[in-house]
């Protein structure tokens, strides 16, 4: 083979690359300027848990232990208790409610099997991933943590997208 | 004998005696039929419908458990027909039962949540709104939620017929029915044992122990199956615990020698072993103050006081034991004592000497499953029902089920005297060897005996022909029976043995191993030692006992008599505070070991908990204190190599093991039974002595003994569990309310 066919080949070969390269740079940017910019997360993020409560502010969770028993990795550890005061006085929906909630984040995989396990949508994953701690122990998030997650939600650095309408398949 | 018949179920022949019931038939051939309302042993009740098959040539479904299987019986439990009734009665229960599941302790070995998992359908046809009751507390111990209930009365028949009690009862009628004591809308509460029978046998979440409320759900805790610890019966129980804490106790499905029951204690008293008040480090008195130290300062101290006073006279350090040790820690004391100590006082703190029992046996003890199946029963002395509660159901079982005669001696009107007893000869305190003498006696000197026991002599000749009448003949002994008395009943069934008649003993002693701790070698001496605090004995060593609570001053000015007191103990007892060191312990739950219970069978007690590390088994601190002294007594390391050493020494253990233990539950072990004949002059003579000492000014004690007077009763150990202090507090505004004790 010539030397004039080897050049003609391998020009060919760049400008097929390179064609794909520049075709990319009008295009809009992937990568998120975090802590910059908010970072792009799905609705359905399995995030940082918390705590739900219902319309006047009690907590839902009745202290079930389904979630630590879905949880494969064994990360929730719950203490019940009882408290027998009216609806109004008291801080739980039910009777029954947890003394002690804490979840190991540094056990927990975030596969959401403890908010599929939930038979009274206590537990929901939020979209906060900035997990990151200094001190090994900080790690395990107790009850009142996990209750302010929900209040956290609206200045967590993120912009929820929703699937269901980007996609055009809502109603 | 009865005959058997020869059914088919689902094609399979099966053979059963004749006149038993389909289902027992059924579930023990592994054919499932789901059911409620029937439990063994229990009256049919056909309340909860669950259990319906198809008989051939019956026009309509029949209860399986009502029905006595005939000869030629077809049943199918599988068809569709039968399969759509069971949808229904799921379907009418779940009508009005509320979901509430997660907040239900029961959630998770509920039966109503297996039968709907295994026959129920998805969603309920029913949608009409569902009675809101709220719960009640008939007791300290046991929570009712009606709205949980299925109502197939099983709590309401086990406390009527297993428990003697009729604490509970229907309230109401129709839609509207629940179960518990009559008056429970205004707030009447349970007057009864607080057994808890009625809580274990409940298939749902309606009855539930407040004790274990809301601490842990059954797939969360660990269970360990172990020997309960207080009376000399040896129940078995499944011990729950959570992490390091104490959940509860349970016995659903357990095969020990009781079965499902359990008492009041056996249930609810075992929670101390969580207590705060457990102590976690030795204490040394410095400067008249008992302050937390070492565990090495402990027993370098112990040491060198022990052998500095055991160099000057060996007998001068004594070592007592208690009778709620195990085996394993009352063989390393006795063998301490005697090979390293080389001292001859040491021994336990008892009431009754079972010794003189024990060596002068002449028929064997009968187990508890030998009792159920008992003739004619003749009891002298004792109050099973308050202090040995699965002795008593047994009685009750034989006198229920099999017709037994219950010919009953006893100086005060218990429970089973007034209910079961065909024959109650109420007979004044302490003339126990006058009846006994009359019963050796020839028939001349009756009315001499019945003016001594202040019964009529026609009493005392029909309880002799009533026992000379019998074929199976069981002998129950109390503890109100002691001495001489002890020891001429012992020997008594050499009388009444012979080829017609089978005799068998079983006695009621108070403390779970008081009978292994007496095999182990600590003989029941502690009142005697006592005399010699202060003169003869100048250091104690005192393991598990709590004298100055049981006995109160006498014990407590002895003990002060002494150069050094060394007690190991969980608690800080009142013993404890006049100690000079303390040890902690492992409870029953954080060691391993063997008790032997009242019949003489070997149970095991496995560990549950890891302890916090800083208390010790009480075998281990004895290996420490020897080491430190420099004593060899063969020491041993663990408790199943004690438990060889055991097996090898005493001749009764021998061929036990901890793996033959594991396999077998509950092994009796072999009493030396006499067999030279007996003399009815020399038992005679044996009690005069005892015959002479009976009081008789003393009058009937005509007052019935009120229920709970010993199951209530607060102990080192039982006043460190919280129901346990309201039951008592409770059985108190009850006496001071009424007047009576």
């Amino acid at each position: 083979m010539s030397i004039i066919s080897d050049v003609v080949e391998t020009v060919k070969a760049i400008t097929t690359g390179l064609k794909i390269t520049f075709s990319y740079i009008p295009r809009q940017k992937l990568t998120n300027c975090y802590p910059d910019e908010p970072v792009e997360v799905f609705s359905a993020y399995r995030g940082e848990h918390y705590l739900n409560v219902d319309e006047n502010g009690k907590e839902r969770c009745v202290a079930c232990f389904l979630c630590s028993a879905a949880c494969p990795a064994d990360a929730i550890y719950i203490e019940a208790a009882e408290d027998l005061r009216p609806y109004e006085e008291r801080s739980s929906v039910e009777e029954r409610y947890a003394k002690v909630y804490n979840i190991d984040y540094g056990k927990c995989i975030l596969c959401g099997f403890c908010v599929e396990a939930c038979p009274k949508d206590a537990i929901r994953h939020g979209h906060n991933f900035e997990m990151a701690v200094t001190n090994f122990s900080d790690l395990i998030k107790d009850k009142e943590y996990l209750l302010k997650n929900r209040e956290r939600e609206s200045r967590l650095p993120v912009v929820i997208i929703d699937e269901v309408k980007r996609r055009g398949l809502s109603k | 004998m009865t005959e058997t018949v020869k059914i088919k179920v689902d094609g399979r022949e099966l053979e059963a005696p004749k006149g038993k019931l389909l289902i027992e038939v059924c579930l023990e051939n592994g054919i499932d039929i789901p059911n409620f309302c029937y439990y063994p042993d229990l009256t049919p009740q056909a309340a909860c419908r669950m259990c319906l098959v198809r008989i051939e040539r019956m026009p309509k479904l029949a209860t399986s458990c009502t029905v006595q299987v005939q000869d030629g019986m077809v049943v199918t439990t599988q068809s569709e027909e039968v399969l759509e009734a069971r949808k229904g009665m799921l379907d009418l229960i779940l009508g009005n039962h509320p979901l509430d599941c997660p907040i239900c302790d029961k959630g998770g070995q509920c039966e109503l949540q297996d039968q709907v998992f295994a026959h129920g359908t998805v969603y309920g046809r029913y949608e009409v709104k569902k009675n809101d009751t709220r719960e009640w507390r008939l007791s300290p111990f046991i929570a009712y939620d009606p709205q949980r209930c299925v109502r197939c009365y099983r709590c309401i028949r086990v406390c009527d017929e297993v428990m003697d009690v009729h604490a509970l009862g229907r309230i109401f009628r129709g839609a509207k029915e629940v179960i518990g004591p009559y008056g429970i809308d205004k707030g009447y509460s349970l007057d009864c044992e607080q057994c808890g029978y009625c809580v274990e046998v409940c298939p749902v979440g309606a009855l539930l122990s407040v004790d274990s409320r809301f601490r842990s759900r059954p797939w969360d805790m660990r269970e360990t199956i172990t020997t309960c610890q207080h009376c000399a019966d040896g129940c078995q129980m499944r011990l729950g615990t959570r992490g390091s804490q104490y959940v509860r106790v349970a016995s659903k499905d357990l095969k020990g020698i009781n079965g499902e029951f359990l008492c009041i204690k056996g249930r609810y008293g075992s929670s101390y072993i969580s207590s705060e008040e457990r102590l976690d480090n030795p204490y040394l008195r410095k400067d008249g103050k008992l302050v937390e130290v070492g565990w090495e300062e402990a027993i370098k101290y112990v040491a060198a006081r022990l052998k500095a006073i055991s160099a000057e006279d060996r007998d001068a350090v004594a070592v007592l034991g208690s009778p709620r040790l195990t085996n394993e820690a009352a063989f390393a004391l006795a063998s301490f004592a005697r090979k390293g100590l080389k001292t001859s006082n040491y021994g336990q703190i008892a009431d009754v000497d079972l010794t003189r029992f024990f060596a002068n046996l002449t028929a064997p003890l009968a187990t508890h499953a030998e009792v159920k199946k008992a003739e004619t029963i003749f009891m002298l002395g004792g109050d099973p029902t308050e202090n040995n509660p699965l002795s008593a159901m047994v009685i009750r079982y034989a006198v229920r089920k099999n017709g037994a005669r219950l010919l009953m001696v006893n100086s005060r009107r218990t429970k089973i005297a007034r209910r079961q007893a065909e024959m109650f000869l109420h007979i004044r305190r302490g003339a126990e060897p006058a009846v006994l003498a009359a019963l050796i006696d020839s028939d001349e000197n009756a009315a001499r005996y019945a003016e001594l026991a202040k019964v009529k002599p026609e009493q005392l000749r029909r309880l002799g022909k009533a026992i000379s009448d019998s074929k199976r003949l069981l002998v129950v002994i109390g503890p109100e029976v002691n001495g001489a008395t002890l020891e001429v009943a012992a020997r008594f069934a050499a009388l009444l043995k012979s080829d017609s008649r089978e005799v068998k003993y079983l006695i009621l002693p108070p403390y779970n191993n008081s009978v292994g701790t007496l095999d182990m070698g600590l003989r029941p001496n502690g009142h005697e030692l006592k005399s010699l605090f202060g003169t003869k004995i100048k250091a104690l060593y005192l393991a598990g006992s709590n004298p100055v609570e049981q006995y109160g001053n006498s014990w407590k000015e002895a003990l002060s008599k002494l150069d050094l007191l060394v007690v190991a103990d969980l608690f800080m007892t009142e013993t404890a505070q006049l100690a000079d060191v303390v040890f902690p312990v492992n409870s029953f739950a954080e060691l391993d070991g063997t008790y032997t219970n009242a019949v003489g069978q070997v149970q095991r007690v496995n560990r549950a908990l890891e302890g916090t590390g800083r208390t010790r088994p009480d075998w281990m601190i004895i290996n420490m204190l020897a080491k430190e002294m420099g004593l060899e007594f063969g020491a041993r390391g663990s408790a199943a190599s004690i438990f060889r050493d055991i097996a090898s020494e005493i001749p009764a253990y021998s061929g036990i093991s901890y793996d033959r233990l594991r396999k077998e539950w509950a092994i009796q072990t072999e009493r030396k039974i006499s067999t030279t004949a007996e003399q009815p002059d020399a038992l005679l003579s044996a009690l005069k002595g005892e015959i002479a000492k009976i009081d008789l000014s003393l009058d009937l004690d005509r007052e019935p003994v009120r229920q709970g007077s010993g199951l209530f009763r607060l102990g080192t150990l039982t006043s460190r569990v919280a129901v346990m202090r309201e039951a008592f507090k409770a059985k108190e505004q009850v006496e001071e309310a009424t007047g009576v004790r």
